[in-house]
């Protein structure tokens, strides 16, 4: 239990009267990438936004880090997990360099050759020139801008990443140079994920383990091999047969 | 015309001048005011929507009365002069910056907050840094639409007896001096002209710096 980063316990939520997660438990490992799965409306994003605290489940506890975290600080939880969403998540008044600084940035200010060394550095890790570091997002192309978002997550040194359907809106070549690179990323610094996707070979590629949800409930969590060869459920089956 | 024109601004210059910069004071404290206080409200109201009908209706109430009313409503309480003026140029004022706050703050993409939200900045932070930031251009425009707006409408402040450009059109129009009623005229329009040229070219320099051409 001991390398347990991320626990959620009987957890529920509904929206108005809706239920979108229906008692969910299972428990996230130090180190492991979890991709979750499943169709949309399923609560994929809904179990990301409960583990920063974004949202609040209707019942159940969810751990992060061994702590309770209705009960800490939900601000210094945030700033204590990188986050990096589908598309325009970059603040488009700021510079490559400003925006990975942000988070840093708002508990402590950085000098100069602070910034501009662990930027320079941050730059590198997700396979970006640091000419870069002061172009505006819109001077960049979809895929700099998905690596961007994830320099800026990880510019605060987290030990979690949430990953939300990040390489939704790019083409099939970038996706791919993306995914290496966040496995590459993975492996270097040695952060758990949790990475949403809609799909499948990405969730299979990516995972050391994959959570299927459907009907608010997890419907398998297992490693990619394991839910290759044993689907759990029809549901799972159909999923992959499209492998 | 044009010739009677000049040689007033020749033999009055002095007066014409004292009038100009009584003009720029006063437009320039109640466009102090009512952008300081008009952001403040537009801000308010952005983060507590329960309070926007009312203070939007409000603001919306008080632009729709005739400025010759309002400057004569105020006389009870402020007596007549420029202390009127300011007050009532305040107010008229509120109007295009409290709507345009309002409406920047509302036009930030709600992803881009929730990915600010999500990195752990706190309400002040994410007003600060990302929704005002974002909403500047807006409010720019809110800005230039008070300034001119509030320097045509000073001129008729005059009628209760503040000072500035005005006081050359209403002794034009009460001696029936057509050249002087256009030389005031004139200043006014030359002045807001000014103004918006100046404001122009500082929110196209903040464009350029954001490179947003």
């Amino acid at each position: 239990m001991a390398d347990t980063i991320i626990r959620f316990e009987k957890v529920s939520k509904k929206y108005n009267s809706t239920p979108v997660l229906n008692n969910i438990s299972f428990t996230i490992k130090k180190k492991e990438f979890i991709t979750i799965i499943g169709s949309s409306g399923c609560g994929k994003t809904t179990v990301l936004k409960l583990i920063n605290g974004l949202l609040f489940p209707d019942s159940g506890k969810i751990y992060v880090q061994h702590e309770d975290i209705s009960k800490v600080n939900q601000i210094a939880l945030r700033r204590k997990i990188g986050y990096v969403i589908q598309g325009i998540g970059l603040f488009p008044h700021m510079t490559v360099s400003k925006n990975i600084a942000y988070v840093p940035s708002l508990t402590h200010k950085w000098d100069k050759k602070t910034e501009k060394d662990t930027v320079k550095l941050l730059l590198e890790i997700v396979g970006l020139e640091e000419e870069m570091a002061g172009r505006y997002p819109h001077e960049l192309s979809g895929g700099q801008q998905q690596r961007v978002g994830i320099a800026r997550a990880l510019a605060a040194k987290p030990e979690i990443l949430l990953m939300d359907e990040p390489f939704g809106a790019v083409d099939e070549i970038t996706r791919r140079a993306l995914q290496d690179q966040i496995l590459l990323i993975q492996e270097k610094i040695g952060i758990t994920v949790v990475f949403i996707t809609h799909d499948i070979n990405e969730a299979l590629k990516l995972g050391s383990r994959v959570m299927v949800l459907d009907n608010g409930g997890i419907v398998q969590l297992a490693t990619p091999q394991e839910i290759y060869e044993n689907p759990a459920t029809d549901f799972v089956r159909k999923l992959v047969g499209n492998y | 015309m044009l010739n009677s024109v000049f040689t007033l601004y020749i033999e009055r210059w002095s007066w014409f001048m004292g009038l100009l910069l009584e003009h720029i004071w006063i437009c320039g404290t109640a466009l102090f005011f009512g952008s300081f206080i008009g952001l403040l409200l537009g801000i308010w109201i952005a983060e507590r929507e329960y309070f926007a009908p009312v203070i939007m209706g409000g603001v919306n109430f008080v632009y729709t009365i005739p400025a010759i009313s309002l400057l004569g409503l105020l006389i009870p309480f402020l007596g007549v002069g420029n202390k009127t003026a300011i007050m009532a140029l305040s107010l008229y004022a509120l109007l295009p910056m409290v709507r345009n706050t309002y409406a920047g703050l509302h036009s930030v993409d709600a992803e881009i907050i929730e990915a600010a939200r999500g990195m752990g900045s706190t309400a002040l932070q994410i007003l600060l840094r990302i929704k005002l930031p974002l909403a500047l251009f807006i409010i720019i425009a809110g800005v230039r639409n008070m300034v001119v707006m509030t320097i045509s409408v000073a001129s008729i402040a005059s009628f209760i007896g503040a000072g500035g450009l005005g006081v050359a059109v209403f002794r034009g129009i009460a001696t029936n001096n057509l050249a002087m009623t256009f030389a005031g005229s004139l200043m006014i329009a030359l002045l807001a002209l000014f103004c918006e040229l100046l404001l122009g070219q500082f929110e196209k320099y903040l464009k350029k710096r954001r490179r947003m051409y």
